[in-house]
């Protein structure tokens, strides 16, 4: 490194510089462009029969970030502002508008200039029956752009360091070929499975509204401080918060968070998102499976297979499940770790590292997927009771126990605090997961589909989304099929062989058990576990362990081959065995190819620059909602009070809400706040006897209530505390980490030691 | 590889090759589209009539003109026992279509094995000539995109016809049994499809004279024929006389349907009704080209050259240029029988059917050579070709038809 700083002296000051000044920018103070109160507004008000609309005159806009700000009285109607142009070139302005719904009294949205517009405008449309509400309209061009700009030039100047670098490394001989090789196609394969990004656009999924909205909620809770860990997101339900973060995972949407917080739109960090999760998934993938194998190309075709697979890329683009596809990401470390475990000499050193993929694996599907934690954890142990011979070995119990408690240790800070949310409470959750599921499997014609159309439907036959392993996860288990089936004798002595064909028939066992010949209806009635077979929502949940197994199996197919084909009495062995894994990964980039150009041509194309302007009420099934709540029924609305209680000074910030009450009459009086009555939410008030408090029963459509007693004047701070058992559980962890983190580096430094003693 | 070995392989490829190029009948329901409504109301037909004692052998007026499907006004009803039985059984109708549907597919495979082998004795060339068959785009548009199970039939009984002749006219053989299924096939092709039964007589009869110089072969025909008199009666009663105007069956010009050129190469879509020789079989047919013009064809068999030259002719009059205007000319009867035919796309089909044996042929001789690359790479890009294109063929169909009488979404989504 230092070598590389001294050669570089001049490229390095250059780039810091370039930052440096970037850095600077970022604190310029916001750049009022636009202003218009309530009287200028009515001057320039045109009314039409749809409804009336305020235009500005024109302003010139440069390239920047700007915000518009709308400050409005109560009103009924709808208001939608936005900042337009009338000649630009192409797509210079973006911004979506927003609609201002009734009683929503303020907003801020971002628009995006990328460059000089200078036939500008403001718009503000108005429906309702009451005059103009607006009272005043303001643009400002804010130092977002050069906090972007400052992020994509430290990312700039990294990859060109690190192409510099690259080179010098490969010029004197550390790289080798094959290691440029596995870079290169794995690059590739990224870059591929990434296509329908690279566009001015988004494809929005099913679940993209859902997901969205958790990385703008985080990020809106986060800038709002109050919580960290972020357990009830604000933003969402008209600002009432949803508590999404408490039963899944956001750890990972930390990182497209942040990108929103240093300027860039809701869509642009989703894509830098799923760009960061397509390399990681490759790269897990890859070092996981040559972990196993040993084999850099079988790795490599087992990778490039699972991130191409159709399953892995539907998920992320046809339905955009964030969580599936993080914990996607996890799996083959888990896989890489429990196949370690039970096949390393456990008398070797390195066994007691095996667990470290576990542990790691587990904990990133864990904080991405709940339910297919739920399917790896119930695979896990399923396997571990198969195999119960080697489970019950000493050395493989004790690594099992230590993996298994060293990833609740870490992990309490989220698996503790949910199920206390769902041991205080009853949400939706509880009626979704009790339906049946057997007719979401697919046919067996589903499992024959292998053209990746882009689809809307889940039968995996009629017009259907592409629910299937695909053609090269099935030309891979046909190949290991068709050679086991043509070897001579009971055992070659291949010593690949039980991997093969155990990842074969795993994979065909999940293939099964995707389908709706699996009686899954029947399993949902055994007493115990029947909850856990309908929470999977849908049995084609499986293809997710099918894929992986199957890709898995293909990881080995190359060493297994080898070993298989040195009995074969032919010439052609070493061209078959190309022929196959070149015909195999031919197939996986024709589908690919199919897929994502399917995707891209056919599939709903989404620009979404204004991150409000797709609502805050995208709950899908609603799962975390208070059982009973109806969504239908929520507004932005001011506190509702009993009568004869007096508020005033009204002021919410996210979730935490202060005001002055007063209950002047003899009883105890109730005030409904704005706020989803999740339990957990904390109340201060002024005084010392007889103050306010949160009453157990919830006002309309699950709103925090809050109970004055009789003579209370004072001012009240409402807002979400969580539990003791919260913090208990954070400090768990923490101390976990920490610990863990502590004893790995003293290891390491007497490690070195020992070497350099040595 | 030993012989138990290929054995094996080409077991597992049957079963592939089964399962992809019958991909939509493991739907288990049978998807809107073609004609499959009208066959199940023709199965509910006969269902009923036999309820009261009585069989509807031939689709009735009302069904025929509802479902406009006067192409089939001669399909017997004999072909649809199975369907009908299960139905009796308590199988749900459309269940019974799909198990129907396999059933054919299956026997299809069986036949057209049957039929390869009376040409090759290679196991991987039968494989071959087995994998062309089944997975022709034309045959797997009449299975499920057209549905049109009388014409699935065909497909089914042509090679126990083409096979029964083949083996007979090469000696292999057990002449009675040859001779029976060959019997039992063309009356079975009469009564699954006359207008196929008129063609295949017709065609075959000219093949074994003008080319086979084979007249005894006739009355195994003839024989055929005799055992299908219900139906020749039948529809030979409409083609001399007339009548059945209630049916309104079609008398119009059909050279407006017939092929283009560049129809006949169409690989992986095709114009409506005009499927073309697939990826496969075209490759099949450039690469015989190729080694003849490179001089490494070898010597055709001549009956695999005579079915080459029936192929070229077929192809012919499935031109829209071919003049079947002026054989409707020559008198009612032709008028009847053309117009019956309603696409000269049907010479194509046979075309299809024949061209698969030159086809595997191919193949054959291309595995005959040395080198890896003949032996193995090339065809195994066939049989890559071959798998897609059916493949890609049945899951567009599975993809883009809704099942019959439900809606497969469910409202409940993620």
């Amino acid at each position: 490194m230092r070598d590389f700083m001294s050669r570089h002296r001049l490229l390095l000051g250059i780039e810091l510089l370039g930052l440096i000044i970037c850095v600077l920018f970022c604190f310029r103070p916001e750049e009022l462009v636009f202003s218009a109160d309530a009287d200028a507004i009515a001057g320039k008000m045109y009314i039409e029969e749809g409804g009336n609309y305020y235009r500005s005159d024109w302003i010139t806009l440069r390239p920047g970030v700007y915000r518009l700000r709308m400050r409005c009285e109560e009103h009924e109607g709808i208001l939608y502002p936005t900042v337009g142009a009338s000649e630009s070139s192409f797509q210079a302005l973006r911004c979506n508008g927003v609609s201002v719904l009734a009683h929503r009294r303020e907003i801020d949205i971002e628009a995006y200039v990328v460059d000089r517009v200078d036939n500008a405008f403001v718009l503000c449309n108005y429906i309702g029956e009451t005059g103009q509400p607006v009272e005043k309209i303001e643009l400002y061009r804010t130092s977002e752009g050069w906090r972007m700009l400052a992020f994509i030039l430290l990312l700039a100047e990294t990859a060109v360091n690190l192409l510099i670098w690259l080179r010098e490394k490969l010029l004197c001989g550390a790289f080798s070929t094959e290691h440029g090789i596995v870079a290169g196609i794995l690059t590739l394969s990224i870059l591929l499975a990434y296509l329908p990004y690279c566009t001015d656009y988004m494809s929005l999924g099913a679940d993209g509204a859902f997901h969205l909205l958790r990385i703008e909620g985080l990020k809106e809770t986060l800038l709002h401080g109050g919580q960290f860990p972020v357990r009830v997101q604000e933003y969402w339900l008209y600002g009432h918060g949803y508590a999404v973060s408490s039963f899944y995972g956001d750890l990972f949407l930390v990182f497209p968070a942040l990108l929103r917080l240093i300027g860039f739109s809701l869509m642009d960090a989703y894509k830098i998102f799923v760009l960061a999760v397509l390399a990681g998934t490759a790269v897990i993938a890859y070092r996981s499976f040559y972990r196993c194998t040993g084999n850099r190309y079988g790795a490599l075709l087992g990778s490039v297979l699972y991130e191409l697979a159709p399953y892995h890329i539907y998920n992320i683009y046809n339905r955009n499940a964030v969580g599936e596809y993080l914990g996607m990401m996890f799996l083959p470390m888990v896989i890489c770790g429990f196949y370690r475990i039970y096949t390393q000499d456990e008398k070797k050193q390195d066994y007691v590292g095996a667990k470290m993929s576990l542990i790691v694996g587990l904990s990133g599907i864990l904080q991405s997927h709940i339910l297919t934690c739920e399917m790896t954890a119930v695979a896990l142990v399923l396997a571990a009771l198969v195999m119960w011979r080697k489970t019950f070995r000493k050395e493989t119990l004790r690594e099992l126990v230590k993996a298994a408690g060293a990833f609740l240790l870490v992990n309490a800070w989220f698996w503790i605090p949910l199920l206390k949310m769902l041991s205080v409470d009853k949400y939706a959750l509880s009626d979704i997961v009790t339906q049946d599921i057997q007719h979401m499997g697919t046919r067996t014609a589903g499992i024959l589909q292998m053209y990746p159309y882009a689809g809307a439907g889940q039968t995996g036959m009629y017009n259907c989304e592409p629910i299937q392993i695909g053609a090269a996860l099935w030309a891979v288990l046909l190949c290991y099929m068709a050679v086991r089936l043509c070897r001579r004798g009971k055992n070659s002595g291949n010593s690949y062989d039980k991997a093969m064909k155990w990842g074969t028939l795993l994979g065909i066992l999940s293939l099964f058990l995707s389908t709706r010949y699996f009686p899954w209806d029947m399993v949902a009635r055994i007493p115990g576990i029947g909850l856990l077979a309908t929470a999977i929502q849908f049995p084609t949940r499986l293809l997710t362990m099918a894929t992986l197994f199957a890709s898995f199996t293909a990881a080995f197919l190359m060493s297994w081959l080898k070993e298989e084909s040195a009995h074969w009495e032919m010439r052609a062995a070493g061209i078959i065995r190309a022929g196959s894994v070149t015909a195999i990964a031919v197939t996986a980039l024709w589908a690919t190819l199919f897929h994502v150009n399917e995707i891209s041509y056919v599939h709903g194309s989404l620009r979404l620059y204004t991150a409000e302007n797709m609502g805050n009420v995208s709950v899908v099934n609603g799962e975390y909602l208070l059982q009973g709540m109806d969504v239908s029924q929520m507004q932005y609305h001011d506190p509702a009070a009993d009568e004869g209680l007096l508020w005033e000074d009204y002021d919410k910030k996210g979730l935490t809400i202060s005001l002055h009450v007063e209950n002047r009459t003899p009883q105890e009086l109730y005030m409904e706040l704005p706020l989803t009555g999740y339990r957990g939410y904390g109340i201060d008030a002024d005084g010392e006897t007889a103050v306010p408090y949160i009453t157990e029963n919830r006002g309309g459509h699950g709103d925090l209530r809050i109970a004055v007693p009789s003579g209370y004047a004072g001012t009240i701070r409402v807002s979400y505390k969580g539990f003791i058992l919260f913090r208990v559980a954070e400090v768990i962890s923490g101390v976990t980490v920490l610990l863990w983190l502590g004893v790995g580096m003293i290891r390491r430094y007497r490690k070195v030691g020992k070497v350099s003693r040595g | 590889m030993d012989n138990k070995q290929i054995k094996k392989i080409c077991m597992m490829l049957y079963i592939l090759i089964f399962a992809f190029t019958s991909a939509p009948v493991f739907c288990g329901y049978v998807m809107e589209g073609g004609d499959s409504f009208m066959w199940l109301e023709r199965m509910r037909e006969m269902r009923e009539s036999l309820a009261v004692g009585s069989v509807l052998w031939f689709p009735s007026p009302e069904l025929t003109t509802a479902f406009a499907s006067q192409g089939a006004a001669f399909d017997n009803g004999i072909w649809l026992f199975p369907a009908v039985v299960l139905q009796i059984l308590g199988v749900g109708e459309q269940m019974s279509y799909c198990i129907f549907t396999a059933m054919i597919g299956a026997v299809t495979m069986g036949a057209a094995y049957w039929m390869m082998s009376a040409f090759f004795e290679n196991r991987i060339t039968v494989l071959y000539g087995v994998l062309f068959y089944m997975s022709c785009p034309y045959r797997i548009y009449i299975c499920f995109d057209k549905a049109d199970l009388g014409q699935s039939l065909v497909w089914m009984l042509m090679p126990l016809l083409v096979g029964g002749l083949a083996r007979l006219r090469l000696g292999q053989g057990r002449k009675v049994v040859w001779g029976s299924i060959l019997i039992l096939a063309y009356a079975g092709i009469w009564y699954a499809d006359a207008r196929w039964g008129m063609i295949i007589g017709v065609c075959a009869g000219v093949y074994l004279l003008l080319w086979e110089r084979w007249p005894a072969s006739l009355l195994l025909l003839a024989a055929g024929a005799v055992l299908s008199m219900p139906v020749i009666i039948f529809m030979a009663r409409y083609l001399i006389k007339g009548g059945m105007q209630v049916w309104n069956l079609p008398m119009g010009s059909i050279m407006g349907n017939g092929y283009t050129i560049g129809a006949f190469m169409t690989n992986w879509t095709y114009r409506p009704d005009m499927p073309g020789l697939g990826l496969a079989l075209t490759g099949a047919f450039l690469l015989m080209i190729w080694m003849y013009w490179i001089g490494d064809g070898g010597k055709m068999h001549k009956t695999i050259r005579g079915l080459l030259a029936v192929t070229g002719l077929l192809t012919l009059a499935s031109l829209k240029y071919f003049p079947w205007d002026y054989v409707q000319r020559l008198g009612m009867p032709f008028l009847r029988l053309i117009g019956l035919l309603e696409t000269p796309g049907v010479f194509w089909m046979l075309a299809n059917m024949l061209f698969t044996i030159p086809a595997a042929w191919t193949i054959g001789e291309a595995r005959k050579k040395q080198d890896v690359l003949w032996r193995w790479a090339i065809p195994a890009v066939f049989l890559i070709a071959a798998l897609a294109t059916a493949l890609y063929l049945c899951n567009s169909l599975t993809y883009m038809r809704l099942p019959i009488g439900q809606q497969p979404v469910s409202d409940l989504a993620y």
